[in-house]
């Protein structure tokens, strides 16, 4: 091949080339997407207080509502965290665990997921009494963000991206309150139970009735590929029958009866 | 001047397009970006949808930032609303493809029309590899649909654009660059990222000066895209064959094709400027399947 055969195929280096940003990128991301230092984890309504009043007046906080159980919470987390640790203390993030009853449950979501923010757990009086003062939907994730004086500056209902919050508590753009989905065309609802049980079988027909036979997973404990399906979820093993409805990037809370999920999806779809 | 009416012609679409996509002149002066309703559509062409006027999307930063979350191909299976609107926006791209190819990047698109403006700059002119267009293939193949789909530096979040991440030019120039002037570095902790496509936008602009539309031709996914869908457009060159090959179509063509020889091109952007060159009038417009509909010529 002479000089100019290649030339010819110099555009397939070049090409490639753009994979060496890539690379880097993500081999110096992955050291602050994986912090090898779990962030604290601070139980009761105290300890959250008393983060938010260290912060008030110096610094911007985003507090995370968030679930283990919500897919698209646990999607969303890493992009807070990294904001939070690549500010280098300009913002504090805090996760406050309000759908999870049981400490267990994010004790094993920790076993498997490292965060460098601080993470909150709160018993389930403590996040109901929270939900109401905090005026929260029955949706998660729920983002409020707090200036530097400790006043809400805004909230977003729905998983969010990391630029949108670098955006967000630089002032860029402002935090919107508007639900990402307002309708119910995307519901979608996951069931997991034993099919062969009554309960399960009325929460699938609500469910169908709710979101129809294209919304709707069903997920039989029995079936190891099921199971493993709702551990990737980080969806609860234990508890079945429920169901968890779903609308974009908001999710609603468990629903163990057929009242619960009705309602459930209601405040999903205002 | 002596341009040709057709060519004022698209420089006035041109820069109306520049205008219309850009109403949000109030983003220079806030420093933010334009969040409203019209963001939910694509402007047909390359441009940043944080650029701080931009009042529409970027169709390939859309379909990034669709395919690249997570979960998105179960979604287009189970009909997950987030998932399913990529139909919408490959919706769009095909329908103006199949009309009329990469017409968009002669009439519409801001960075096009920013390269050849740089073309008119005095220098000494150098022509590109035919072979190099391929790149543009591999650019849509790797960087906006593989990585973006499959590279995860967290298990269990979404992707990256990666494309907008490592080559985008248009995003550097008319949002990167103009939030860090706004803002200062600091508030955006420019990193390697930005050095990197900062360094890649100075090029690309430096080439544009000797060579026509480098980046249209080699690198942008959008027109491999429009390019492959243009090979069955309604609308498209045809070259008759009283044709005498005098090479004038291609002296003028905005991205350097020789349309006697590649009739059909997927690189044509029927922009119409080799029409009135043709000594012979040989080149016309051709509307039609397979392109044996009417003719309209100049």
């Amino acid at each position: 091949m002479n000089h100019r055969g290649y030339l010819e195929w110099l555009w397939l280096p070049m090409i490639l080339l753009f994979l060496i940003p890539v690379a880097i990128h993500v081999s110096t991301h992955s050291s602050i997407e994986s912090p090898a230092v779990q962030g604290s984890l601070i139980t009761g309504r105290d300890g959250l207080d008393s983060l938010l009043s260290e912060a008030a007046g110096k610094r911007p906080v985003i507090v995370n509502f968030w679930a283990t159980w919500c897919t698209p919470c646990v999607a969303e987390l890493p992009h807070i965290d990294r904001v939070h640790s690549s500010l280098d203390g300009a913002v504090l993030a805090i996760a406050v665990d309000i759908g999870d009853p049981d400490l267990g449950s994010l004790l094993d979501f920790r076993e498997a997921v490292t965060l460098s923010l601080p993470v909150v757990w709160l018993d389930e009086r403590e996040a109901a009494q929270l939900k109401e003062e905090w005026g929260l939907p029955d949706v998660l994730p729920v983002t409020v963000f707090l200036d530097a004086t400790g006043s809400e500056s805004g909230r977003a209902l729905g998983a969010r991206s990391e630029e949108y919050f670098l955006e967000t508590v630089r002032g860029i753009q402002p935090p919107d309150t508007v639900t990402p989905v307002s309708d119910s065309e995307g519901l979608h609802i996951v069931v997991a139970g034993d099919p062969s049980d009554s309960l399960t079988a009325a929460l699938l027909d609500a469910a169908i009735e709710l979101a129809g036979e294209e919304g709707v997973d069903s997920f039989d404990p029995s079936l190891p590929s099921d199971r493993e399906e709702l551990e990737s979820r980080y969806l609860p093993l234990e508890g079945m029958p429920y169901a968890q409805p779903c609308i974009g990037t908001s999710c609603g809370r468990i629903s163990r009866t057929v009242e619960d999920l009705t309602s459930t999806v209601n405040a999903l779809t205002p | 001047m002596g341009l040709p009416a057709w060519s004022r012609l698209r420089i006035a679409s041109q820069t109306a397009s520049l205008i219309l996509g850009n109403l949000y002149v109030r983003g220079w002066a806030d420093a933010s970006i334009y969040t409203g309703r019209s963001k939910m559509f694509c402007i047909p062409g390359l441009h940043c949808y944080s650029c701080p006027s931009s009042v529409l999307a970027c169709p390939v930063g859309s379909i990034q930032s669709i395919i690249s979350t997570n979960g998105f191909l179960g979604g287009l299976t189970t009909g997950r609303s987030d998932s399913l609107v990529i139909l919408g926006v490959i919706g769009f791209l095909l329908a103006i493809g199949f009309l009329a190819g990469r017409i968009a990047c002669a009439w519409v698109c801001p960075f096009g029309f920013l390269q050849e403006m740089l073309y008119r700059i005095p220098s000494r002119k150098l022509t590109v590899p035919a072979a190099w267009r391929n790149g543009k293939y591999l650019v849509l193949l790797l960087f906006v649909l593989v990585l973006p789909m499959t590279l995860r530096m967290v298990p269990g979040a979404g992707g990256d654009p990666w494309f907008c991440k490592v080559i985008c030019p248009a995003g550097t120039l008319f949002a990167g660059w103009p939030l860090v002037l706004i803002h200062g570095d600091g508030a955006f902790q420019t990193g390697f990222l930005f050095t990197w496509k900062s360094a890649v936008l100075i090029l690309i602009l430096l080439w544009s000066v000797g060579s026509k539309r480098p980046f249209c031709r080699v690198l942008c996914p959008l027109g491999a895209f429009w390019g492959l869908a243009g090979k069955a457009s309604v609308f498209r060159m045809r070259v008759e064959d009283s044709c005498i090959k005098c090479g004038k179509c291609r002296a003028v063509c905005p991205v350097d094709i020789a349309i006697f020889r590649e009739e059909g091109s997927p690189e044509c952007i029927r922009c119409g400027r080799c029409i009135p060159e043709c000594p012979v009038g040989a080149i016309r417009h051709t509307a039609g399947l397979n392109g044996a509909g009417n003719d309209s010529g100049e």
